[in-house]
């Protein structure tokens, strides 16, 4: 927004922001994203909920970026005439293009190289040979030149990538040529949502060719138990690092991160052990049974619901009170074993998903002053409702201990059936996808 | 010595790998706006980005504060923008602009 103000309106500015934002700002923003050298003032987080004493010494405190006072750093962003580097525009140097091969060195030595260049997770990866990709780029028809996508990089930076580097990526991760379509498709999403606020992503894969590179999706399916799972997760990890550029500090400044992100969660669903009437996700979405679909959703929690199943208290009813804890953005996604779906089909009457869906939106509620707290919900919707939009505008409106459906949208609760059925267990989360994308198009 | 000719020496294998890194574009470098030389008698908006959503932060209220204790002269509007902390508000510019505006000071991103 302030490079707006500057470049369209002439108006100078400075940001206040906490350090890892000037960061970003002074460093990958301003390099592959605005080209503006705009100027900041570093601020101390966090900066709410802190008496006038300490908001006082905020602003007598010492800039992170200047080291002076903060309030003398404002006035002189404001005041201190261009540099010669502030006063550069025009188009900018091409970056020195990476070359297709790395220099010839030892195992030792490359495993090094390509984990100081932050280009695995840490574990051991299989070195990307000439032979290996080849032999990779046989598990689809599309060229090895092939531009997939130019917009990867965190916030839609330009970083063109081919099907060869995928298939690079692929080798890496220790996939077999027949994954690499789904690992395509996993690549054509980049860039996947990053947030300080420690969120993640999920992989969702629907369709025959669940069941053609043998993912699981009964028993331990959410685990480390299946090989096609474990490497397409592992692929998502690599593509992140590598064909997004994200790296945490300069890229990207997740608090805490997520454990999620060590595996993207990627699953597929058991679509063999659905309750008659209860559809697969991508078919819901519009896509055919025959389809194999790739559906990538993000979200912040992932709660277990305590054991399993019991007699005494129906799963909707514990999924209802479980909604209290999900973020705030009126998404559901919920993650049950095949015999939790049974349950609610034939003991509990939910004859679809969508029913499932219509149920938890008409009973779930929570008090206002609990969904305000939030941030997620307090920083996106708050402002849509002092704007008006409605239910927003009402909620924050109502005292606090009002009771609100904070579902409003069945449209936005979703199920996915996975697992082995040896425990009725489910799994609640405000995860949120999309459409979903054709995995078949990458063959 | 090189890493490679170290390599060598060794007497391991050397291998020859693909890279799998792409090459980034640089964004098309914009100067910034020319600076006044003094903020004394100019209008200064503080603008309220809204990070959390709910009336903003007290920091830029302070800040106000400061301004007419120790810059009487500035003339230091505070301004909370519309939408969330993602979302433009070209109203509010476009205001501040036809306003006279002199400068902005926004914040505080976390």
């Amino acid at each position: 927004m302030c490079g707006n103000l500057e470049k369209q309106y002439g108006i100078p500015t400075v940001s206040l922001a906490n350090e890892n934002i000037v960061s970003f700002g002074i460093g990958a923003h301003f390099k592959y994203s605005t080209g503006m050298p705009l100027r900041f003032v570093g601020m101390p987080y966090p900066f709410t909920g802190l008496s006038d004493q300490t908001l006082k010494t905020y602003l007598e405190g010492k800039d992170n970026v200047s080291g002076k006072p903060v309030m003398q750093a404002i006035v002189d962003c404001l005041t201190t005439p261009l540099t010669d580097e502030e006063k550069i525009a025009g188009p900018s140097p091409e970056a020195a293009s990476e070359p297709r091969f790395l220099p010839p060195d030892t195992e030792e030595n490359l495993q090094r190289l390509f984990k100081d260049r932050d280009w695995t997770d840490f574990n051991p990866i299989i070195l990307p040979t000439e032979e290996r990709v080849a032999a990779m780029l046989e598990g689809t028809s599309h060229k090895p030149d092939e531009i997939v996508k130019t917009n990867s990089g965190t916030f839609g930076t330009t970083r063109p990538f081919t099907v060869e580097k995928v298939a690079i990526i692929a080798v890496m991760a220790g996939a077999k040529p027949e994954y690499l379509p789904v690992i395509l498709a996993v690549a054509s999403q980049a860039p996947y949502s990053d947030s300080t606020t420690s969120n993640a992503s999920m992989v969702l894969v629907n369709g025959p060719i669940r069941n053609e590179i043998g993912m699981n999706y009964g028993l331990g399916a959410l685990g480390p138990n299946g090989e096609a799972n474990s490497v397409i997760g592992r692929s998502m990890v690599l593509i992140h690092k590598i064909i997004q550029g994200y790296k945490e500090g300069v890229s990207g400044f997740s608090s805490l991160s997520n454990p999620l992100l060590y595996n993207y969660m990627t699953i597929a669903e058991n679509e063999e052990a659905l309750p008659e009437g209860w559809e697969p996700y991508h078919v819901l979405m519009g896509h055919k049974p025959e389809d194999s679909v790739l559906t990538i959703l993000m979200g912040w929690n992932f709660v277990n619901c305590g054991g399993s199943v019991v007699e005494h208290y129906a799963p909707q009813l514990l999924m209802r009170d479980f909604t209290r804890v999900l973020a705030g953005m009126g998404s559901v996604t919920l993650i049950m074993d095949p015999s939790v779906a049974d349950l609610l089909k034939n003991s509990q009457g939910f004859e679809t998903k969508a029913a499932l869906g219509e149920w938890l939106s008409k009973n779930s509620v929570v008090p206002a002053e609990t969904y305000w707290a939030n941030s997620i919900a307090s920083g996106m919707m708050g402002p849509m409702g002092d704007q008006g939009l409605e239910p927003y505008a009402t909620w924050r409106k109502v005292p606090g201990n009002t009771l609100i459906h904070h579902l409003p949208n069945p449209g936005n609760i979703h199920t996915i059936v996975v697992g082995g059925e040896t425990a009725s267990v489910w799994f609640i989360t405000d995860f949120m996808g999309g459409r979903g994308v054709s995995i078949d198009a990458w063959r | 010595m090189s890493v490679e000719s170290n390599a060598a020496a060794s007497g391991d294998e050397l291998i020859t790998v693909l890279n799998p890194a792409v090459t980034e574009k640089l964004a098309e470098r914009v100067s910034l706006t020319k600076r006044p030389e003094t903020l004394e008698g100019k209008t200064i908006y503080l603008v309220d980005m809204n990070y959390e959503g709910i009336g903003g932060t007290p920091v830029m209220r302070e800040m106000q504060r400061w301004f007419a204790k120790n810059m009487p002269g500035v003339n230091a509007v505070y301004r909370l923008k519309r939408g969330n902390y993602v979302s433009d508000d070209r109203e509010l510019w476009k205001e501040i602009k036809e306003k006279g505006g002199d400068a902005v000071i926004m914040g505080v991103a976390g």
